[in-house]
């Protein structure tokens, strides 16, 4: 049945078809039917009647709009504002013709008129604030947010968009310099009023979710995550969010299922095919991470991260070319990857070329000051005689950075023990310094009891100062740790084919004999 | 538990860990042949050759385990293998000297230890050895002067300078006056200023005294 006031503007019209304003209102109510061919029809024979009627006009104007005839729109909007330069529907509706036409500055300009002539029309403001996309606009993009949410404090919209808008936070200042704006707390109240509002907008929940994983509060971050894979069960960004805190929780399985959903609903996604793939890598999968990494730079050939993986998963190929190819490109991407620098040196290494992995580390180290690793490596395989004073320079460096690092102590101590230098002509000279090298190896050990290999060395040089008995218990204690350490075992023979050591060893197990005995006799009393 | 002081133990848990260790395999032979188990060391080191490659030290080894068992033909072989690795090892050179000295090659053994004396002049044992092989009446002179260095070496040596004494008497013993070597008459002056310093027997004292007279008036 069709509604009465419908039914009394067609008698109206079939009675006096010249009556635009009855078209225009038939029109109105075809529009509230979403019946808008129709609508579109009244509208045009209102205004082909009076060619002065600036609603009929503009209603023209949206219809035509809705039907994507763009130009016809633009032509009605302005006959309209022409007609009642005060019309505000016009002004605001021609404003998102604009928009559609990419012509934003021309919008924005429409959308200020809209609200000098009516300042409570909250979507003018809400609609020039989503234009507002420049850093430089941040202020005045987040006024006209509050003022919409002012005007209507149940405006979802544009808590939803202030809410996106704090949570980037990248403005700019008066010098073109960028500034940090992020306001998270104000961010996820607009997002909780925005639940509050429509509890099914899952976009909320998952920016919400974003923003905990960003603060680190993995299980209010992973409830939100949860309520917007419920809403959306094919949110690509849910999925990869919510793989990112499995894996923090090193729940891989769990991890590898979102990622590779993630990527099932966006399959051009290469966070989630990289991350997919470094985690596979970590779990010693080469083969799957490779596929994945690769698919990710093909979609993404500048992450650095991505060649920097692919480059690690290469290192184990035979032919050491591919992997440096990758490092050298993540480099490029990114000079300053000091890791990069720090793995394609020792790459260089394991293929030989101790030269490029010494050049490597130097600039791991001119790229990441503290990176003690990388001054260690660099003193490790400074091993010339003729480098000792720099390799010298760098152990004490990573030791200054990193004191509790027992390889290192280890390592220095061997250079210090050694002792091989170039003198000022040139010619090699032995100066070891037995003292330094007992305290870096007594050093290892007391930071990791197990170094096994610190307490060999240990042995042999107090061995050399004629402790024997010292030397046979770290000794000893090399091969208790490492009992397959062949080297511990032989220096233990050599020790004790020294007249000298075995004479002091055997009054010393002999003393200690006479004292076990002498307690145990003294104990028996007691036992009566 | 007390750990045990036998170094044999270890040798061979470092070799049963790494059957190629050769420092250990260097160490165990030593030790078999200071023992004076030769054939045991032939086994020892031919078996461990089996599986690693030979290198100088143990090549050595075999040529002091053979010359131990007399077996002088494969003792220059394996010295020969050791020397053609490193011609220069002081070792090395001592063993070929020995298997030269052993089988009576006295010009040989010579040269071996001529050898050491290029690549080593500070050890007194070496021209010890040296002298030792200089026995011809014709080289008594030469042996005194070998014996010279050996002392400046090891000037402490009572040994070596009561040999020294006992070589310049037998030398002023078989040589005229006239004949004597100008030089020689000199060391020996010296070398009495040194006597009071050593505790020599009775004999001995008496004979340097009878040597001492025959130079006096040179």
């Amino acid at each position: 049945m069709q509604s009465e006031p419908k039914v009394l503007l067609e008698k109206a019209i079939q009675l006096d078809p010249n009556l635009a304003n009855a078209h225009f209102k038939l029109g109105v109510l075809f529009q509230f039917e979403k019946q808008f061919e129709e609508a579109l029809e009244c509208f045009k024979k209102a205004t082909s009647i009076d060619s002065s009627y600036p609603e009929a006009e503009c209603e023209l104007a949206i219809e035509l709009h809705r039907q994507k005839k763009l130009e016809d729109s633009r032509d009605h909007f302005l006959n309209a504002l022409e007609l009642d330069p005060n019309l505000t529907k016009a002004y605001f509706n021609y404003a998102l013709l604009l928009i559609e036409l990419k012509d934003p500055e021309e919008a924005k300009n429409n959308f200020e008129k809209v609200a000098e002539i009516d300042q409570n029309y909250a979507p003018a403001y809400f609609h020039k604030a989503k234009l507002l996309t420049s850093p430089d606009d941040f202020d005045e993009a987040r006024k006209n947010y509050e003022t919409a949410i002012d005007i209507d404090e149940n405006y979802l919209e544009a808590h939803y968009y202030l809410a996106k808008l704090l949570l980037g936070g990248i403005a700019t200042n008066k010098d073109g310099s960028l500034l940090d704006m992020r306001d998270w707390a104000v961010a996820k109240k607009h997002f909780l009023k925005v639940i509050e509002l429509d509890q099914n907008y899952y976009k909320a929940s998952y920016n919400l979710g974003k923003i905990f994983f960003e603060e680190k509060d993995f299980s209010t971050s992973k409830s939100h995550l949860l309520r917007a894979l419920e809403l959306s069960p094919e949110y690509s960004k849910a999925h990869f969010l919510y793989a990112r805190i499995m894996e923090k929780e090193n729940k891989a399985e769990q991890a590898i299922f979102h990622y590779e959903e993630s990527i099932r609903f966006f399959t051009e996604n290469p966070e989630a095919l990289f991350h997919l793939g470094r985690l596979l890598f970590l779990l010693d999968d080469y083969p799957a991470a490779e596929k994945r990494i690769r698919e990710s730079i093909a979609h993404d050939s500048q992450n650095s991260n991505a060649q920097y993986f692919l480059a690690k998963i290469l290192m184990f190929e035979e032919d050491p070319g591919p992997a440096k190819k990758h490092f050298y490109k993540a480099l490029e991407i990114n000079p300053e990857f000091a890791q990069a620098y720090f793995d394609l040196a020792l790459h260089a290494e394991n293929s030989g070329d101790l030269n490029e992995a010494k050049i490597h580390f130097q600039k791991a180290t001119d790229v990441e000051q503290n990176f003690a690793e990388a001054y260690f490596n660099l003193a490790r395989l400074s091993s010339n005689p003729s480098e000792y004073e720099l390799a010298e320079r760098n152990f004490e460096t990573a030791l200054e950075i990193k004191d509790d690092y027992d390889e290192c102590h280890y390592y220095f101590g061997l250079l210090l023990a050694k002792g091989e230098k170039l003198s000022k002509d040139g010619s090699l000279i032995r100066q070891p310094n037995p003292e330094r090298a007992i305290k870096h190896f007594k050093e290892a050990i007391r930071i990791n009891p197990d170094n096994y290999k610190s307490h060999y060395q240990l042995g042999i040089l107090l061995a050399n100062n004629a402790e024997y008995k010292s030397a046979f218990q770290e000794l000893q204690r090399s091969i208790k740790i490492n009992p397959k350490f062949a080297d511990g075992h032989y220096q233990l023979a050599v020790l004790l084919m020294n007249e000298n050591a075995i004479s002091v060893l055997e009054s010393s197990m002999e003393a200690k004999k006479k004292k076990v005995g002498a307690n145990s006799k003294r104990k028996k009393p007691g036992k009566k | 538990m007390t750990a045990s002081l036998d170094p044999l133990i270890y040798l061979k848990k470092a070799l049963q860990l790494d059957s190629g260790h050769k420092a250990s395999a260097c160490a165990f032979a030593k030790f078999l042949i200071e023992q004076g188990e030769w054939k045991q060391a032939v086994e020892f080191i031919n078996d461990f050759m089996m599986e690693t490659d030979g290198f100088t030290e143990l090549y050595n080894h075999l040529a002091m385990a053979y010359l131990g068992q007399k077996m002088i033909s494969e003792a220059e072989d394996s010295i020969m293998k050791a020397l053609a690795k490193e011609p220069r090892s002081k070792d090395t050179l001592f063993t070929a000297f020995r298997i030269k000295k052993s089988k009576g090659d006295k010009y040989a053994a010579l040269y071996y230890i001529e050898r050491i004396i290029r690549y080593d002049q500070a050890c007194s044992d070496t021209f010890i050895e040296m002298a030792s092989l200089l026995n011809e009446p014709s080289e008594l002179h030469r042996r005194i002067n070998v014996l010279e260095i050996a002392l400046a070496l090891s000037p402490t040596d009572e040994s070596l300078f009561s040999r020294l004494v006992l070589d310049y008497c037998h030398y002023f013993d078989s040589t005229s006056v006239a004949n004597l070597d100008r030089d020689l008459v000199e060391n020996f002056k010296l070398m009495q200023l040194k006597a009071p310093s050593f505790s020599i027997s009775e004999s001995l004292k008496d004979k340097l005294k009878k040597a001492a007279q025959k130079v006096s008036g040179l």
